[in-house]
């Protein structure tokens, strides 16, 4: 079953282009256009050996972005950019902060067999990197494709807000 | 010549599935149509609360002078105020009585209160009594703010929709930053007209009254009819005006597999585009009538296929009706936005990855569509760039994602 990404409708069958609900395109047409940029590798592939088994509940791994006025950004299984939308009513409570400093996709979030990444670039979801910049854990990763997260990492947008990864 | 299409954004759905697809239509006269000479009747009813007083109501005046010097010697032309009292100031005239008329506007003065329902009511009186001869019939009301006698919009819908069954169009035109634009929107809506809105009396309203005489005159097909018969268990689900106002309509009764829907004035060089999300019944594989879809004396007929084969199921011939419908409801959400609603907004933002922005990637759309993609795209960024938006700056960001045509002309 295919989750539709505009109106959230999850029981579309696996092979739908279009959402039976609202009509949406939920994926590429079944002879995909040449892929221009193909989607970068994991920075650093984990080694076999020392992955931990999958905890038991797998099917909802359940990771969150928790701004600094501790309201949260549930992180969904489909990559999903985080901008100025998705901050918008903390953005909005920050005095002298001009919100365009956050673009308006700022990042993208995917999680791959139960680990998560983040990046800051072209990517299957994000036109282009942001205009101000991406920071994981004080490392500027713009343009620098995925990178794995951990619990507790921290995603600093333009040097303006702090996100906190939990898992 | 009059010019009627139909598009849908897929020609193949899958065999025994529910399946949702776009129509967008497209009404137009253009330049060559032949025109009928006919008769015009106007009412002008003129908001003279206390807040008209000084330029609006000087400006109000004369572009009401302006207009009826515009007039033919056989048409029409009434006049009602309203402020605490509405006040019948000129019984339907004849254009010739030229001294009469501008000694009538020339006596207008403000008092208090705005009893906008009853001068409208007041105004179709008098409008409704010569719509029937074959006069070409509008109502032009002019206001600058809140209701006093009737609130709840649903109360001039019902009107307007009572005046717009008598043929006649009820034009709103807002002035300044203190009236309640959502309820101009939906009184153009229900009344067949256009919401215009003016912040610069002097320069825009007299342009504004000699647009509608120049309309009037243009106009080729009054209250016409849209009729679509579906294959039987179709549904529409959502249906919205793009051209000439971008807006949510409530959705149209249905009778047995058809739908009528009454369309704005056809006017020569103003297009009207409407678009449906459809919801398709299930059915076996085969080629089946989808459509046929009627207005003015145009006819148009679609047919569907339904197949097990997956490729031509999931291929788009037209992406355009799907794109503009997603652009138009994103619109209509982000103006929610804009009022405070943050689901709607974020409903909005999640339509607006949905859309494609790029110019590249828009190019092979129709202008219209193009046109409300950025406006979507501005009406967002000037939201988001400035989330405390004074109520002149919403006003102005409502009406250019209301008004597509206008802004294609800038």
């Amino acid at each position: 079953m295919l989750n539709c990404p505009i109106c959230s409708f999850s029981e579309n069958p696996d092979d739908s282009v279009y959402c039976t609900e609202c009509g949406g395109k939920i994926a590429e047409e079944s002879q995909p256009e040449p892929q221009v940029v193909a989607p970068p590798p994991p920075a650093q592939p984990e080694p076999q050996v020392v992955a931990p088994p999958p905890p038991a509940d797998l099917q909802n791994p359940g990771g969150i972005l928790v701004l600094p006025d501790n309201s949260n950004i549930q992180v969904e299984t489909a990559p999903k950019t985080i901008g100025r939308m998705e901050l918008i009513n903390y953005l909005k409570t920050l005095q002298g902060v001009d919100p365009m400093t956050i673009s308006r996709q700022h990042f993208t979030i995917s999680q791959e067999n139960n680990t998560y990444y983040v990046e800051d670039g072209n990517t299957v979801v994000q036109d282009k990197a942001s205009s101000n910049r991406t920071f994981l854990n004080g490392v500027d990763i713009t343009d620098k494709g995925q990178q794995e997260l951990k619990n507790d990492d921290v995603i600093d947008l333009a040097n303006t807000v702090k996100l906190t990864f939990r898992l | 010549m009059t010019d009627f299409k139909c598009i849908s954004n897929r020609t193949h759905v899958k065999s025994n599935s529910g399946s949702v697809i776009f129509i967008g239509v497209d009404l137009f006269a253009d330049q060559s149509t032949i025109l009928q000479s006919r008769h015009l009747n106007i009412c002008l009813a003129i908001d003279c609360s206390g807040s008209m007083q000084g330029e609006k109501i000087e400006r109000a005046k004369e572009s009401a002078i302006i207009l009826a010097r515009s007039l033919s010697p056989n048409d029409l032309i009434s006049i009602v105020t309203f402020e605490y009292k509405v006040k019948v100031l000129l019984a339907p005239t004849l254009a010739s009585e030229q001294d009469k008329i501008e000694n009538v506007i020339s006596s207008i003065q403000v008092g208090s209160a705005t009893s906008l329902y009853g001068g409208l009511q007041k105004a179709n009186d008098l409008a409704s009594k010569n719509a029937k001869s074959g006069r070409i019939t509008r109502i032009v009301l002019m206001t600058d703010g809140i209701p006093t006698d009737k609130e709840n919009p649903k109360d001039y819908e019902k009107l307007c929709a009572e005046i717009r069954k008598d043929g006649i169009t009820v034009n709103p035109i807002g002035i300044g930053d203190n009236y309640n634009d959502e309820l101009l929107l939906r009184i153009s809506d229900s009344g067949g007209g256009e919401w215009m809105h003016v912040t610069d009396p002097h320069s825009q309203l007299p342009n504004f009254l000699r647009e509608q005489v120049t309309m009037m005159l243009n106009t080729i097909a009054i209250n016409p009819e849209l009729k679509l018969e579906f294959i039987p268990g179709a549904e529409i689900i959502d249906f919205y005006t793009v051209k000439p106002i971008l807006t949510k309509m409530e959705l149209p009764q249905r009778k047995g597999n058809q739908y009528v829907l009454n369309l704005r004035d056809l006017v020569i060089g103003q297009e009207q585009t409407i678009v449906f999300r459809i919801k398709l019944p299930h059915q076996p594989s085969g080629t089946y009538n989808l459509l046929n879809a009627s207005a003015i004396d145009k006819n148009v007929d679609m047919s569907i296929t339904y197949t097990e084969d997956s490729t031509l199921y999931n291929s788009e011939p037209n992406p355009d009706p799907r794109i503009l419908l997603f652009a138009t409801e994103g619109t209509v959400l982000m103006r929610k936005g804009m009022d405070g609603d943050t689901i709607a907004l974020q409903k909005a933002e999640t339509i607006l990855k949905a859309v494609p922005t790029d110019p590249d990637a828009t190019i092979a759309l129709n202008p219209a569509t193009q046109a409300t993609v950025m406006n979507l795209k501005n009406i967002h960024d000037a939201t988001v760039m400035k989330p405390n938006l004074s109520e002149a700056e919403k006003k102005d960001l409502m009406h250019d994602t209301t008004i597509i045509r206008r802004k294609e002309n800038k």
